[in-house]
């Protein structure tokens, strides 16, 4: 009894288990040799065996067989009694899930047998009924959630971003990482309180008040040098349900989620450098449907496309050029057609025949 | 462009001994400005490359060889790993190689992706990648010049390409020349002098680009009369 340092060994014992019982237990018999109140070595060592999973067991019943009646029998077998209680303290079993009964019938599966161990298997999960609830915020949003995790859901914040100004503000790039275009319909913001993760997803509905019945694909927005789009983004829809065009999200954290799909236009709009000046970067940005796409500049510089762009009608650009001296310029929400129908140079003389008002100068070579 | 350089654990532990500390290798990064300065952007067929990172490796070449080091490079936007190769530059014959493990492979440190390589011995090493666009331009010297060497220096696109041979025609390896582009020039004038022409921008020099912004592969006649 004294060999604690061997359940470090029975830690990593596998437990020989018996075939458990329908209703999940588990038993192994012990023997005391003749008139002994201490089980041999090879007993203890078989004991030993069990000790991890007798400790995680959520029950353990240890029968005690007396083996007479006369007053030598009651000794002996309150001895033995007290070698599993001292058992049960040296392992730290505990005294309300264990207990020790004394019984004066033989074991049917081991008549040899003085005492059984029966214990709960310790591998048969807990199986705990948890109560779902749909938990409703009072800005409008639901979470179908578990009982115990609604309390989290009181803190949350859901933000939707549908105007271009507050898509604009998010620096957003509406293309994918393949460099296809992307109309952004919505983009929703879930921060939950204290960065919680729940266990499981919670299931999140999301009333988008003003948007049509769309199929549509929903992409965790990424942060890299620019917001960007992972290519496969997972299925999203907005649906009709109770009268409202509802956007359904599974997830255990926070994020911020885009709802778009794939532009279907194809045009290229191409814009030429004016003489002395070279393209630093273009943008051009429409708001219906909200777009903001970067300019393809060519490797000499000289010239920027769009792909896959709307008609011009909606579209602005801003461009930064650079002239011979180094000095940066930059032209800003500038509509698209009216650079297209003139040239850089003429726009920017026209305007003003030093420096345009919208033109901002800054010294230094700055690529 | 960042890098982060993070030792093998085997290095680290070598490192823990007392006697090893000393042979920590040193590492140091490496600018574009100092490649256009120094070096060039030309792989082991002269064809130019794109430079995205580079640093330099000096340490005991046998520790080295024992306890590689792992270089962490952060992803770049719009570059595939796969595009990428990592170089090592050979001094003697002023190109980038190839050398055995420069692949790249992906690695992460807690949530954080990178692109990794094993760097086993000194030496100075570049993250390049293959420029898609293959042509040449030429660039016509006036009559009674000719070019001993020359540097072009084209940050945009992270080319440096460099020439030592007496030529009247200076041949770029590039389809096309950025106007913001920026070249040096030895030139000497027949049976005279040599003139130093330093960090020209390519449109100072050329007037033709505007004229023909989509043209490839061109031949363009250098002019120095916009020159102050």
């Amino acid at each position: 009894m004294k060999k604690c340092i061997v359940i470090l060994c029975v830690l990593v014992t596998p437990a020989f288990a018996q075939e458990p019982n329908n209703d999940g237990f588990l038993s192994f018999f012990l023997r005391f040799d003749d008139r002994e109140s201490k089980l041999s070595a090879f007993e203890e060592d078989k004991l030993l065996d069990y000790v991890y999973d007798l400790f995680l067991s959520e029950s353990v019943i240890i029968e005690l067989r007396r083996e007479g009646n006369s007053f030598a029998h009651d000794e002996l077998t309150a001895q033995r009694y007290n070698y599993f209680s001292e058992m049960c303290s040296e392992y730290q079993l505990s005294e309300s899930t264990t207990s020790i009964r004394i019984v004066n019938s033989r074991f049917e599966e081991d008549v040899q047998a003085h005492a059984r161990i029966i214990y709960r298997d310790p591998n048969i999960q807990k199986k705990v009924a948890r109560k779902e609830v749909v938990f409703t915020h009072p800005n409008g949003w639901r979470a179908q959630c578990f009982d115990s995790d609604a309390a989290f859901l009181k803190g949350a914040q859901v933000r939707i971003l549908r105007s271009p100004e507050e898509l604009n503000q998010l620096n957003l790039l509406t293309v994918d990482e393949m460099g296809d275009r992307l109309e952004v319909l919505a983009v929703v913001a879930l921060t939950l309180a204290r960065d919680t993760v729940f266990p499981s997803p919670v299931k999140f509905h999301i009333p988008l008040h003003g948007m049509a019945e769309v199929g549509c694909m929903e992409y965790a927005l990424m942060s890299n040098d620019e917001y960007s789009f992972p290519v496969n983004g997972g299925k999203a829809s907005v649906k009709r349900e109770d009268g409202l065009m509802l956007w359904k999200l599974d997830t255990d954290r926070s994020g911020v989620y885009v709802i778009a799909r794939k532009a279907p236009d194809s045009q290229v709009i191409k814009f030429v450098a004016p003489y002395g000046y070279a393209i630093l970067s273009g943008y051009a940005t429409s708001s219906s449907p909200y777009m903001s796409v970067k300019a393809a500049v060519s490797d000499n510089q000289l010239s920027a496309s769009f792909h896959n762009m709307p008609e011009i009608e909606h579209v602005t650009c801003e461009f930064t050029l650079i002239d011979l001296q180094g000095n940066l310029c930059t032209i800003a929400a500038v509509p698209a057609k009216m650079l297209m129908n003139e040239s850089f140079l003429s726009f920017l003389r026209k305007k003003d025949p030093v420096l345009p008002e919208n033109l901002v100068a800054q010294k230094g070579l700055n690529h | 462009m960042n890098i982060r350089i993070i030792f093998s654990i085997l290095l680290v532990h070598v490192g823990l001994q007392s006697h090893s500390q000393t042979n920590m290798p040193c590492v140091r990064e490496i600018s574009f400005e100092e490649v256009a300065a120094r070096f060039n952007t030309h792989n082991d067929k002269r064809a130019p490359m794109t430079f995205l990172s580079g640093f330099s490796v000096e340490g005991d070449a046998k520790s080295l060889t024992k306890n590689p080091m792992q270089v962490m490079f952060n992803p770049i936007a719009n570059v595939q790993r796969a595009d990428c190769e990592l170089m090592r530059w050979d001094p003697v014959t002023r190109v980038w190689a190839k050398f055995s493990g420069n692949q790249l492979k992906k690695s992460s440190e807690g949530s954080k992706m990178f692109w990794s390589a094993g760097i086993d011995q000194s030496g100075i090493f570049a993250l390049m990648k293959e420029i898609p666009l293959h042509g040449e331009t030429n660039l016509h010297l006036p009559e009674g010049l000719t070019s001993e060497e020359w540097r072009y220096v084209q940050p945009n696109l992270g080319v440096v390409c460099e020439s030592y041979s007496h030529c009247q025609t200076l041949l770029i390896p590039l389809p096309a020349l950025s106007p913001m582009a920026q070249i040096t020039m030895k030139l000497r004038k027949v049976g005279g002098t040599v003139e130093t022409i330093s960090h020209m921008p390519m449109g100072v020099l050329v007037g033709d680009f505007w004229k023909k912004p989509d043209a490839v592969n061109q031949t363009w006649d250098i002019s120095f009369a916009s020159v102050k």
